[in-house]
């Protein structure tokens, strides 16, 4: 049984467990935290996973992605700053419910439907990503082609408002991972006289440039840095405002449900993010509503439905990475990035090759789901309280040099310093223009894989392209790659 | 276009023009390197230069077609640069004084180019009172040294005009504290 093998690796020593509490309290309260992305949290942390043994490594990244999900729903409901992006849907109905003194109500639903998201998820993912991988592990470099083609399609075309920019921000991550040697060959290209770059543009620089040093540009560009102005507003009397009565978890139950299913179907999808997830759970929850016109002033049952589907995703976005090696998120692509780093193979042989790792990660994330779920019901307030506390413009100096510190920290190399400067300067370039950062960072990773796939399709087949007809799997990738290509372009031109 | 505005006042074809600018600005210099590549004269199959001339032929193609269309849409309606450079102003200071950091740290090592830097950075950020422009760097600078040159024993570059003995120091806070 897998995922005991897993409760039995995250155990067998002091570090594994040790990282994903720590990691879940991270997340909670950096993910409370306005302006502090969980890309950002989670890529800060990168440098400091290379002193881990893997699993604890690993533990530590998913925790903080899973427990920030939830964190960035307190400063929605107290202080009507989402701490997240996707928390802005919990904001819509959370806040409401603080100025009628219910916010102990509105925190305590909050982490119950993230709980049970995340818990359906996190099922999902254990029982499913395993399944899918075996037979994920039969397919051969023309499937990953199509498998690569359809990703780059579904990640650099769904995003953002256009088509066109969302497709350039996977050829700048394409084009830039070609930097250092061939594959095939090992002869050097485009290293431009840099030694340096021999082997290829580090990734760890490269994360926190585009997903922090980013931000810290952004922030000094809008110069917005006071962020949480309102102090918490004062409790209701009546005792029942303060928790999720019986009644109403029943009658939000069926939301909640269906919205988990919502949150888990869209985070299967590459590139799709959990902010979709929550607007598409919560505007079908007040469609089917019976009382809509309550809906806006402090409806439990938004928040049920917001919450539920952004923790939904959180554990089924990782078996696009788990089973095909195509991380669907910024926290997978992050996730990936820490695999490679401690050689931990990504792709369906993960299940074969790091058995007791990715099942230590599964259980990092359960036992992150009770953590979250025990401080986040009886401590929500007093975190709201603590990051209520931090001064927003002391949080970006402090983050500014954390990263160069940190980058510093991974291999000891004042390169890194200057290259994570250039990427952050590309990142806030990229983010003033409307490029998609996630679609960049992954095609960055996935670049090598599918020049190898390429390659390989093309020794195979001496004839040039013609092996793709010949099978049906890497046929059936493009044709959806195709069908998620003209779907957009039709929704563009409605 | 009006609808096209954003609040950080960029309009869409001038966000379409600036991607395919940056775009165009990094495959460019790739674009003359190709030729470069070495090729294996018994590969059969995708050499060594079709993957690369792929990416980075359909990445400029895209961008000319993309900064074409923005073009048209601009004429109609000018851009106005002197509202990027507020804008611009902030991230090109915090750029360069990244770029002298990592200089001062090769000169000076780590512990005074990382305070001075967080002075500046404070107060940049709108800080006032010695507790958080000096007392806080003061702080910031000690913990990052703890957790990153002691706790994790990291080796730190010698500066060529001020060297200091960090790692000895830092070891023998290692071994005080129990660590190897």
């Amino acid at each position: 049984m897998g995922i005991l093998d897993g409760f039995s690796a995250l155990f067998s020593s002091w570090q594994p467990a040790f990282f994903a509490i720590l990691g879940t309290l991270i997340g909670l309260v950096g993910g409370a935290i306005p302006g502090l992305s969980s890309g950002a949290m989670i890529a800060l942390l990168i440098p400091v996973t290379y002193y881990l043994d893997p699993l604890a490594a690993l533990a530590l990244i998913y925790t903080v992605s899973k427990s920030s999900d939830f964190g960035g729903s307190i400063p929605a409901i107290l202080f009507n700053t989402p701490g997240t992006p996707q928390a802005s849907a919990t904001q819509i109905e959370g806040f409401p419910m603080t100025q009628q003194g219910k916010q102990g109500k509105a925190l305590k639903m909050a982490v119950i439907a993230s709980a049970q998201g995340d818990l359906f998820s996190e099922l999902l993912l254990i029982f499913g990503a395993a399944t899918l991988a075996v037979y994920a592990a039969e397919l051969g470099p023309p499937e990953f082609v199509a498998i690569y083609f359809c990703a780059f399609v579904i990640i650099g075309g769904l995003l953002g408002k256009s088509v066109i920019i969302g497709f350039l921000s996977v050829i700048l991550g394409l084009a830039l991972s070609l930097v250092g040697t061939d594959p095939i060959t090992a002869d050097d290209r485009f290293i431009f006289g840099v030694n340096e770059l021999l082997d290829g543009i580090a990734l760890v620089p490269v994360l926190l440039g585009v997903f922090v040093l980013a931000e810290v540009f952004s922030k000094a560009a809008d110069k917005a840095y006071d962020i949480m102005d309102q102090p918490i507003a004062g409790k209701s009397d009546d005792p029942t405002d303060s928790y999720v009565t019986f009644a109403e978890y029943c009658r939000v139950l069926p939301t909640m449900l269906r919205s988990t299913g919502i949150g888990a179907a869209i985070g299967m999808l590459p590139g799709v993010g959990s902010a979709v997830a929550c607007f598409v759970a919560y505007s079908e929850a007040k469609r089917k509503s019976k009382t809509p016109e309550t809906w806006g002033k402090g409806e439990i049952e938004g928040i049920a439905a917001a919450e539920s589907a952004n923790n939904a995703t959180s554990g089924a976005n990782l078996i696009p990475l788990l089973t095909l090696g195509i991380p669907g998120s910024t926290a997978a692509a992050l996730l990936s990035g820490v695999m490679l780093i401690h050689g931990v193979e990504i792709g369906p042989n993960i299940f074969t090759t790091s058995y007791d790792i990715i099942y230590g990660v599964f259980a990092a994330g359960l036992l992150c789901i009770a953590t979250y779920f025990v401080v986040g019901y009886w401590g929500s307030g007093y975190v709201g309280a603590l990051v209520g506390r931090i001064p927003a413009n002391m949080v970006y100096p402090i983050i500014f040099v954390t990263c160069y510190v940190a980058v510093y920290a991974t291999r000891q190399a004042t390169f890194d310093m200057v290259i994570m400067t250039i990427f952050g300067l590309i990142g806030f370039l990229m983010k003033r223009l409307d490029m998609s950062l996630p679609a960049f960072v992954i095609a960055f990773i996935l670049g090598p894989g599918l020049e190898r796939s390429m390659r390989q399709t093309f020794l195979l087949d001496e004839a040039g392209g013609w092996i793709f007809l010949e099978r049906p799997v890497a046929l059936g990738f493009f044709a959806l790659g195709a069908f998620a290509f003209f779907m957009r372009l039709l929704q563009r031109s409605e | 276009m009006g609808s096209e505005e954003n609040t950080r006042g960029l309009s869409q074809p001038a966000k379409e023009f600036g991607t395919a600018l940056l775009v165009l600005l990094v495959l460019i210099p790739f674009s003359t390197r190709i030729s470069e590549i070495y090729v294996d004269p018994s590969d059969p199959g995708f050499g060594s230069r079709d993957f690369p001339r792929l990416i980075v032929w359909f990445g400029i193609g895209l961008s000319v077609i993309l900064a074409g269309k923005a073009l048209m849409k601009l004429q109609i309606r000018a851009p106005k640069p002197r509202q990027l450079l507020p804008v611009l102003s902030g991230p090109v200071l915090l750029f360069l004084v990244a770029g002298a950091y990592i200089y001062g740290v090769q000169l000076f090592q780590y512990l005074l180019p990382t305070f001075a830097l967080l002075i500046f950075l404070t107060m940049f950020f709108g800080n006032t009172g010695w507790k958080r422009t000096i007392l806080t760097p003061l702080f910031a600078v000690c913990i990052y040294y703890f957790v990153f040159f002691i706790l994790f024993g990291i080796f730190e570059e010698r500066g060529t005009i001020l060297s200091y003995d960090s790692y000895g120091f830092a070891r023998s806070i290692r071994s005080f504290i129990g660590l190897n």
